[in-house]
């Protein structure tokens, strides 16, 4: 039994030598952290180069200080990154930075009381994230406000069957900021009656900032009973990341119409990372392209009809954008 | 590499079929085991990861008294935290085979191959989720001390003398490690040291019980080291012995 503690006892010991240290949690090791791990991985500085080694230079001295000091320089660090994928928190439950939050946060004046006068009726898919009605007899109505959760996309069918025989739908994922692409594909998998192409992904994988991966095809692919009718996608500003996804799904199937205006243009796939004080971190690590190898991020996704809300709409509560798809799916 | 080409030269040349004309005793054995694991993992966090893992192992042995075969499968899971961190929910899996021959009194000497699998599930503290896997095929030349003096004590040493690591970055598509690559002992450091004893014997079932520890680290872009410390009791049925 000596034998086995003593063994035991150099097996404890050990662990920091193997395993090394636990990381400094001083304020300028936090700091060197966040550069360096964003140096690492960051998926956009290959097509947005930006000099990095300046940023993080110019604001470490302000991080040798007290800890609100040392989040101030974090946020200076990310800020220039332009990217609402680039986040910062000090708890989980605590306020977020987004970088580029200007984007992250535009105006739309979208306003569901106004939608509601053109679909009085609206019901809710068993989760809650869905809201649908009809906006006439045979035109049907879906509202996605974020693709959030996990496990409720095949409500859809759900939805689709308690609109019945309706010959369009009006997908409105006005102001969705996104969630888990895997409930776009879900959704959109029953209306395409074969196998996809909606667009590209480039991941970083290298130490240098040009080092990415080839283009990863990302592809559609149909799920249960189709629905063979038209369809309308309605976009705005608002619309960012796995609802971006959701548009170039719709958009690859034939017969979608998206009206509305041009999306965020926020694609980048957020990679969360921690920090030795137990803070934390996310930045994209990915590079969304369109099936014609263009770029998301920044630019967005344009609608085929273009129409903006205003602040005169939003007063009168009139919903062009809606109207227009109704006008549409109308049509025979 | 010349080390693992001298392991490999080393079971082809003590192939079982040599000892056929020795009396050779079979069982099956049925181990629970637990872990001490303390890992850190730069793919998902640079804090160090700690916890339990249970384990359960199932095994064919098969031996003579100059030589040792064995063969199994080692499952685990659990769950790891870190002080400021989140947690990392962890399941292993493994394959062994394990082939040793006696060449002096008191030592053994022979070659494991294992292939072996992980999937790691690291929640971040803000509830999101992402889930890593790994693995890698490695050949180990074991050496295997039952001295006198250790009375029945059995001790075994192994170390990765060649392996083929899957390590592919958070998501499968995404990294340099997405199909397994060939790592030599400078870049994947697997060294390990066991000691067994027999706890006992009722009928044709025979009790030990044992402690490894593993010390493992590899570098590479994203690094990873790991203490593993495992207490563990194996149950075995001797089977009809046979010449």
């Amino acid at each position: 039994m000596k034998r086995f503690a003593l063994l035991a006892a150099a097996g404890l010991a050990g662990c920091t030598a193997v395993i090394g240290p636990d990381a400094s949690t001083s304020p300028e090791a936090i700091y060197d952290v966040v550069w360096q791990e964003v140096d690492r991985h960051y998926s956009f500085f290959a097509v947005r180069p930006l000099n990095w080694d300046s940023i993080g230079l110019a604001n470490r001295p302000a991080a040798n200080a007290t800890p609100v000091q040392l989040q101030a320089a974090i946020r200076r660090l990310l800020a220039p990154l332009d990217d609402p994928h680039v986040t910062f928190r000090t708890h989980p439950e605590g306020p977020v930075f987004q970088s580029g939050s200007t984007r992250a946060h535009p105006v739309t004046f979208f306003d569901m009381i106004a939608v509601q006068r053109y679909v009085p009726a609206l019901q809710t898919s068993p989760s809650g994230r869905m809201r649908f009605g009809k906006a006439t007899p045979s035109i049907g109505y879906v509202r996605v406000p974020d693709f959030g959760g996990e496990g409720w996309g095949r409500e859809i069918e759900d939805v689709l069957a308690s609109l019945g025989q309706v010959t369009g739908i009006i997908f409105d994922v006005r102001m969705n900021g996104g969630g888990d692409n895997s409930m776009a594909l879900d959704i959109a998998g029953r209306f395409t009656d074969s196998r996809r192409l909606i667009g590209y992904y480039r991941y970083r994988n290298g130490t240098r900032h040009t080092d990415l991966t080839d283009f990863v095809a990302h592809e559609l692919e149909p799920l249960g009973d189709r629905f063979d009718g038209r369809v309308v996608v309605l976009t705005d500003r608002g619309v960012a990341s796995s609802a971006e996804d959701f548009v170039l799904m719709m958009r690859a199937i034939p017969g979608t119409t998206v009206i509305g205006d041009t999306t965020m243009g926020a694609s980048g796939n957020p990679l969360m990372r921690e920090l030795p004080n137990g803070w934390l971190f996310q930045v994209s690590e990915w590079i969304a392209y369109t099936p014609e190898r263009e770029i998301v991020e920044w630019v967005g996704l344009a609608p085929d009809i273009a129409i903006k809300a205003t602040q005169q709409d939003f007063t009168a509560r009139i919903d062009r954008a809606l109207e227009r798809a109704i006008q549409e799916l109308s049509q025979p | 590499v010349s080390s693992a080409r001298s392991a490999l030269l080393l079971v082809l040349l003590c192939a079982p079929g040599n000892l056929a004309s020795q009396t050779r005793s079979h069982s099956l054995e049925l181990g629970l085991s637990l872990d001490r694991l303390d890992h850190r993992d730069d793919h998902a966090s640079r804090l160090r990861y700690s916890g339990y893992l249970r384990g359960l192992r199932f095994g064919y042995r098969t031996e003579t008294p100059a030589s040792r075969f064995f063969t199994g499968f080692d499952l685990r899971d659990g769950s790891l935290s870190a002080d400021l961190g989140g947690e990392q929910q962890t399941a292993e899996g493994s394959y062994s085979a394990t082939y040793d021959r006696r060449v002096r009194t008191g030592i053994s000497v022979g070659a494991s191959v294992a292939l072996s699998g992980r999937l790691l599930e690291h929640r971040y503290a803000i509830g999101l989720t992402e889930t890593f896997v790994g693995g890698d095929l490695a050949l180990r030349p074991v050496v295997r001390f039952t001295p006198a003096w250790l009375g029945r004590t059995e001790t075994r040493v192994a170390a990765t003398a060649a392996a083929m690591v899957f390590r592919p970055y958070s998501r499968a598509k995404a990294g340099n490690y997405g199909s397994p690559k060939f790592a030599s002992p400078s870049t994947w450091r697997d060294v390990s040291i066991a000691i067994e004893r027999p706890l006992g014997a009722t009928g044709r079932f025979v009790y030990r019980y044992g402690y490894e520890l593993r010390l493992n680290s590899h570098r590479a872009e994203s690094g990873y080291a790991a203490v593993r410390n495992t207490v563990y009791f194996v149950s075995a049925l001797r089977m009809r012995d046979r010449p």
